[in-house]
């Protein structure tokens, strides 16, 4: 699908956010995540983006799954997660990729092959 | 009468409130009291525990960072050219916050000694397409962390440590694909190493950690340190296998929130291995400096097996308190 452009990106989509395969569902992760995204674990209070608030969500519920004895025993492997953005190549100075949600632009690119991929491995 | 009678109940009350065990997102309470508790961890294991083991608390007293690190920091940053020295009130006084944003706030150098954090961001304003890998690799990465952490006076001793004694260093790695994937390359590498107690794990919401991440050609995108400075309050006595036992009878055990269970009810909890772990008991961050308050405890996770008695079994992890109450 990736590669023929066949993505559910509508215009109006900014971001999308996705995982490379089976994420551990910790309670940590809401929490984190709404938490990164408010500035509630930055020094300042200073907002994290949303791609990274995703990122470090993840890492953070895969940090508290790995701290488990069972699981330091077998390991987790390696996790990814993934973020779809419009990048700014065809136009607009502001990749979505930026987005806060306390800040962005909407001077954008709609092109469709502005239509960017970011993968984290986010663990180990 | 009555009110020496309500008060009595409230004071109980309010005594249990503040014995009950919580970890709010780490562990779900135990609800069953019913079940054969078997203990298969060999005595030897237990003997090797410590017979006391402090708790702690954050202290007050604000970290000290070295100029010489701040500096090195700055010059990687956007903020480059800035001297440190001119940032503090004078020579003497260090121990204040800074904070340096860029126009569109976008880009951040922020250094909290009271916290014990350091945070720099930057964000990748390139429109090129790089080469497929031009991000120093981990092993760079980690040397350099290195050189970061001992001259912000973290040793390698207090890190978190796997099961085989090494450090544990987290690995992320950012590759990014534009037009449909014909475009590919490595965008950023961070590591990250965790903060370790004693050589004991540290468990909480928001670990204390060292984190650098580096991009195109190096450039210095997050640094992230947090790791505040700690005090012990007091040192309690360590709990014997057999008043362990005793405390999980009694309901002073929380399950781990991942732990999975057997459909039925469980007859049979089998022990069947531990490891210690200090516990960081508040929920938020940076509400977190409460003098006086015993803040990060020592706690004994056990590694169980729930039986049914249809036979079902599940493994799971049951969380106690490790050294008896002040």
């Amino acid at each position: 699908m990736w590669s023929n452009f066949l993505l559910p990106f509508p215009p109006n989509l900014r971001l999308l956010l996705g995982s490379e395969e089976g994420i551990f569902l910790h309670p940590i992760f809401g929490w984190r995540f709404a938490a990164d995204m408010n500035g509630l674990t930055t020094p300042g209070n200073t907002p994290m983006t949303i791609a990274s608030s995703w990122y470090d969500a993840a890492g953070a519920a895969d940090q508290a799954t790995s701290q488990s004895l069972k699981w330091r025993i077998i390991g987790l492997g390696t996790r990814d997660m993934t973020v779809s953005y419009r990048d700014d190549s065809q136009g607009g100075t502001w990749k979505t990729i930026q987005d806060s949600i306390w800040n962005w632009s909407n001077d954008i690119s709609y092109d469709w092959t502005d239509v960017s991929l970011d993968e984290q491995q986010v663990y180990p | 009468m009555k009110w020496t009678s309500l008060f009595l109940l409230f004071s109980i009350t309010l005594g249990n409130a503040q014995t009950r065990l919580e970890m709010p997102m780490q562990g779900d309470p135990w609800p069953q009291t019913t079940f054969e508790l078997v203990n298969k961890i060999p005595a030897s294991k237990f003997a090797k525990l410590p017979k006391a083991l402090p708790s702690y608390a954050w202290s007050n007293r604000p970290r000290d960072f070295s100029t010489t690190a701040l500096q090195k920091l700055l010059n990687e940053s956007v903020f480059a050219g800035t001297n440190i020295a001119s940032l503090f009130p004078s020579s003497t006084n260090r121990g204040g916050n800074i904070k340096l944003t860029s126009r569109d706030n976008q880009d951040y150098f922020i250094m909290m000694p009271s916290a014990g954090r350091i945070l720099i961001h930057e964000i990748d304003r390139s429109r090129d397409y790089p080469p497929p890998d031009a991000v120093p690799n981990f092993d760079s990465l980690w040397r350099q962390m290195i050189d970061l952490a001992q001259m912000l006076g973290v040793s390698t001793n207090d890190m978190e440590r796997k099961i085989d004694g090494s450090i544990h260093i987290r690995k992320t790695e950012n590759t990014t694909s534009h037009l449909g994937g014909a475009v590919k390359y490595k965008s950023k590498r961070s590591v990250t190493v965790f903060r370790s107690i004693d050589g004991y794990l540290l468990r909480s919401l928001d670990q204390d950690k060292i984190e650098l991440e580096c991009g195109i050609n190096g450039r210095l995108l997050d640094f992230n340190f947090q790791w505040p400075n700690i005090t012990a309050t007091h040192t309690n006595p360590v709990l014997s296998a057999s008043a362990i036992m005793s405390e999980i009878k009694n309901g002073q055990v929380l399950g781990d929130v991942i732990n999975e269970y057997p459909s039925g009810a469980i007859s049979k909890v089998e022990l069947t291995d531990f490891q210690v772990f200090y516990y960081v008991a508040t929920m938020l961050p940076y509400g977190r400096h409460l003098p006086g308050e015993t803040d990060i405890r020592p706690m004994i996770e056990l590694l169980a097996t729930f039986k049914a008695k249809d036979g079902e079994a599940t493994e799971g992890s049951l969380f106690v308190p490790l050294t008896q109450s002040p």
